[in-house]
């Protein structure tokens, strides 16, 4: 064992390969879930052929499996890996485990429910949609699993610091950390919403909701969850990407900037998706609105030092001239697999970034609002470089802590290529389709794309018909992605390690600057507290102002209450 | 899965060919938004 590698116990190994495993295979009933939605919408099937239930059903098991449980694990998995890894302490297992089992527990009674047809509210659970209480209690564990996963991580940090004064944290630790704050905070407001609101009111105990206390609630936990997203991903993007392209990261200060930047302004900016909602004044939303635009600084940072650092790596692989050195890059490299994980999702945010800057933008906002263009975007970021980076980030930890080599590479490589090229069709058609008024959360199946129907809208049906085309490749992706995951996990392994030695592409910094000022969580975390109460308090206070009363809970399958 | 290839001749890197990029994304950006923009003023019109 080097200093590149470490050793991790048999019980963190089993854990691990536990939260990489059993989330994968919610996964894929999540994306069998999305296929279906494009067949639903394009009138193709009217029922879920092999779980059963509607359109309704399968978009709320679509979105919490894919955006909520998977990318949870996912990020607990990382961090129980990198965190270590970079300090080289161990992790304390039963805290660990504990934190796993929660996740597991409530992220499969989740499942469970939404499968049943006992929780179809969508991933955002809005009310007065109700769900059954084990919905919430599912979701509720997976969030306090999360949170005692990073709570594991705080006495592992402070020790470091105190044995290294003086010393640099580790940009991974820096930018996991970083996740994880920003989801604590977030979470907090979410935890409100279900334990003092949906859960009593979903048992009964209560029996009237403030739905638009609920929807401020959610999104303040909402647009935060974004970068619990994506902040995984450009952990993976700023400490793996270069060296595995063959270079080093540019600027080890912007990566810290960066993460910094996104504990002072993800929080602040909810509001932006609230635009079309009565009860909060106009200043308010656009004060957010405005936030939002703060917290896009910190993605064109990425943006220029990502490829700062892959031009330096494509000129030391020879690329010549301008341009020159994105033609060297390793996209195809069968052993380099990784990279094409990575660089298609970086490629693909580009689009995704300038479709959230135009939905954060106020009066444009009114264009996009509801229509098909909003899941058009969203499947730009996360279906986008979060999905990959966390495909590509799942085979590599399986491999390494299963101590396997990775089977079927070339399936691997070629996923993401076939999935990106389905994504892009797809977004395009919901995208395009949204412009020209096609609506979100609709099963168009039944209304607009059924030529028996009153409602039938003959410019729409091209835009439909990309999307399926777009979901059926992105599925054939995801196929081919499974294939070399499981091939994986079930081939034999030629170790005989009862641990796992575990080593990372940790790239090296061209710049290293000291960057004193960026050592610290404690100041940013105290401007990101300023900035959400001044954001949010006047939110609240007009939210509690412009309503009274409450709503009684409801199905999305008949107007009358459900009691 | 890393290069640990020397750095030689490498010393002087500028990433030119990245702010060229950079720049070309956001005119791409404010293509894009603008685009955008004006289908907003051609649903008052």
């Amino acid at each position: 064992m080097n200093s590149d590698t470490f050793r991790f116990s048999k019980s963190i190994k089993n854990l691990n390969s536990l939260l990489l495993i059993l989330p994968m295979v919610l996964l894929f009933i999540g994306i069998y879930g999305g296929l279906m939605q494009t067949m639903f919408r394009a009138g193709i099937i009217q029922s879920d052929p092999f779980v059963g239930g509607d359109y309704y059903k399968g978009l709320t098991f679509h979105g919490v499996l894919n955006a909520i449980v998977f990318t949870t694990f996912f990020a607990v998995a990382l961090g129980n890996a990198l965190i270590p890894y970079s300090l080289k302490k161990h992790l304390n297992s039963k805290i660990a485990w504990t934190s796993g089992i929660m996740m597991l527990v409530g992220s499969v009674m989740a499942a469970v429910v939404i499968l049943l047809g006992e929780a179809t509210v969508l991933y955002t659970f809005y009310p007065p949609l109700k769900a059954h209480p084990l919905f919430y209690i599912g979701l509720t564990l997976l969030v306090v699993g999360s949170w005692l996963a990073s709570y594991n991580w705080v006495p592992m940090y402070l020790q470091w610091r105190k044995e290294n004064v003086g010393k640099k944290t580790p940009l991974a630790v820096v930018g996991m950390m970083t996740t994880f704050i920003i989801w604590f905070i977030a979470t907090l407001a979410v935890a409100a919403e279900i334990l003092f609101m949906l859960l009593p009111w979903s048992m009964g105990l209560v029996d009237e909701v403030n739905v638009m206390l609920a929807r401020t609630l959610f999104w303040f936990f909402g647009h935060p969850l974004v970068y619990f997203w994506l902040l995984p991903a450009y952990v993976m993007y700023y400490s793996f990407m270069p060296k595995i392209a063959g270079g080093k990261l540019y600027s080890d200060m912007a990566g810290r900037l960066v993460f910094m930047m996104f504990i002072v302004f993800s929080i602040p900016v909810g509001t932006h998706h609230q635009y079309m909602d009565p009860a909060i004044g106009a200043e308010w939303k656009l004060l957010h609105g405005i936030f939002t635009f703060g917290v896009a600084l910190p993605s064109l940072i990425t943006a220029f030092t990502l490829a700062a650092s892959l031009e330096y790596a494509g000129k030391k692989r020879g690329g010549k001239g301008l341009f020159g050195w994105m033609r060297k890059l390793p996209y195809f490299e069968k052993e380099k697999w990784f990279f094409a994980y990575l660089i298609l999702g970086l490629f693909i945010f580009i689009f995704g970034g300038i479709g959230g800057i135009i939905n954060a933008s106020y009066q444009m906002n009114t264009a996009v609002h509801n229509t098909a263009w909003v899941p058009g975007h969203f499947h730009l970021t996360v279906a986008g470089p979060v999905l990959l980076a966390f495909l590509g980030g799942s085979l590599y930890l399986i491999g390494q802590f299963m101590h396997k080599e990775i089977r079927c590479k070339g399936w691997a490589l070629i996923s993401p290529y076939v999935y990106t090229v389905g994504l892009f069709i797809m977004s395009y058609g919901l995208k395009i389709g949204g412009l020209k008024g096609m609506p979100r959360r609709t099963n168009t199946g039944a209304s607009y794309a059924n030529p028996d129907s009153i409602l039938y809208q003959q410019d729409w049906i091209f835009y439909i018909d990309l999307s399926v085309i777009g979901g059926v490749l992105m599925f054939i992706g995801i196929i081919m992605y499974l294939v070399s995951f499981f091939g994986t996990v079930f081939s034999k392994s030629s170790s005989t390690e009862e641990g796992a030695v575990i080593t990372f592409p940790i790239s090296e910094p061209y710049h290293d600057e000291p960057a004193k000022w960026l050592r610290n969580f404690k100041p940013y975390i105290i401007i990101a507290i300023i900035l959400i109460v001044l954001s949010y308090t006047p939110v609240i206070l007009d939210v509690l102002e412009a309503t009274y009363g409450g709503s009684l809970p409801y199905s999305p399958n008949s107007p009358v209450p459900l009691r | 899965m890393g290069n640990n290839d020397s750095d030689k001749g490498m010393e002087d890197f500028q990433p030119k060919g990245a702010l060229a990029f950079f720049i070309m994304m956001l005119v791409m950006f404010v293509v894009i938004w603008f685009a955008l923009y004006f289908e907003i003023l051609s649903r008052g019109a």
